[in-house]
């Protein structure tokens, strides 16, 4: 029953969704790690109660920043060999993850990542179908990997890529910046077609217009940087 | 003319800087150094002011007082960068404490101790 896996969820300020989605991802994994970011609201105790192991940031530092520490918090532990990011707002599919972590154990990639693009049941809301078009074009322009969706949160990969991912960018930049470290480095790596629920909620609070601006000036900078 | 190389050129160089950011052994030296020569320059220009207008012509400004604003305006420059770089170093300082702080407290918490003992070392899990 996937010992083997650990599922991480950052989650700043969202107890009560967070909770029903740590609850529905333990049916399936059982070592689920919710990093609390730094929630105002009772958040960690909400990822306790669901049954997941909680790590709090003592100060809200963003996604990224929530990811590595859940990567190394998970990384301590030898007989984890595979690492999920999975979003904590309902937004993906579990079975998304396990058709993704099958293909991982086949043992010839390295990364595997969710695509709402590779022909699937989900439904992007218009304006939000050209923001992510744009930074697909822009991702690959700049990266020397080409895929059909650069911002989906599920990601598979094996301990290895876990080991030297190590993201610098603490908030909405790091999805770049992990794309970016898979092509420099040469990881093998595939999408597969996930579907994204967009609920009310996860409409409500999604990166907005005018973020896109903040990833592709961080993108230009981290390449610049080299 | 000169005096448009020498401000184009000091653009440029905080940019990369900025782009870089990085605060190296190389950069931090040439701080201090530029450092040094600003205060000597600013005693030079207030002991002898014609001095400025001398130094405004040999570079082709008009007047001395211009070409102060002017290297006045590169420094800040160059200022902004190094309060950004260094900003920037110190966040990510910051959250790497955090995080050690976050998973050594992690370790130590009852709830996800017991919670680890079924998922992590429990026979189940091992087989």
């Amino acid at each position: 029953m996937n010992y083997d896996t650990c599922i991480i969820i950052p989650v700043y300020n969202e107890a009560k969704v967070a909770g029903e989605t740590i609850r529905t991802v333990l049916k399936d994994f059982p070592f689920v790690v919710g990093v609390n970011d730094g929630s105002r609201d009772n958040t960690a105790q909400s990822i306790a109660e669901a049954g997941a192991v909680v790590v709090s940031h003592p100060k809200n530092m963003g996604q990224g920043a929530a990811l590595q520490t859940g990567l190394e918090f998970a990384l301590q532990y030898p007989s984890i060999k595979y690492f999920v990011t999975f979003d904590c707002d309902g937004q993906h599919d579990i079975k998304d993850v396990k058709r993704m972590l099958a293909r991982l154990r086949q043992g010839d990639l390295d990364v595997v990542l969710g695509s709402r693009f590779l022909k699937t049941g989900t439904k992007v809301p218009w304006a939000k179908k050209q923001f992510l078009k744009a930074a697909i074009v822009f991702t690959n322009t700049f990266s020397n990997i080409r895929l059909t969706d650069t911002h989906n949160g599920l990601r598979v990969f094996n301990r290895p890529f876990a080991e030297q991912l190590n993201i610098s960018m603490p908030g909405m930049a790091h999805a770049s910046e992990i794309i970016d470290k898979i092509g420099r480095g040469g990881w093998r790596y595939e999408e597969l077609p996930v579907t994204i629920h967009y609920t009310d909620y996860s409409r409500g609070k999604g990166q907005s217009m005018l973020n896109s601006v903040n990833i592709v000036m961080d993108l230009l900078l981290n390449k610049a940087r080299k | 003319m000169i005096i448009r190389i020498l401000l184009i050129l000091g653009t440029c160089i905080a940019l990369l800087w900025f782009l870089s950011r990085r605060q190296s052994i190389r950069s931090m030296a040439w701080g201090k150094l530029a450092a040094i020569a600003f205060f000597a320059a600013a005693i030079v220009a207030v002991l002898f002011p014609q001095l400025t207008t001398k130094v405004a012509h040999v570079v082709g400004v008009g007047r001395g007082a211009d070409l102060v604003l002017y290297c006045l305006v590169v420094a800040f420059l160059f200022f902004v960068v190094q309060q950004y770089v260094q900003r920037s170093e110190l966040e990510q300082k910051f959250i790497r404490l955090s995080r050690k702080i976050a998973i050594v407290e992690a370790n130590q918490n009852p709830h996800n101790l017991a919670l680890l003992q079924k998922v992590i070392h429990s026979k189940k899990a091992k087989s």
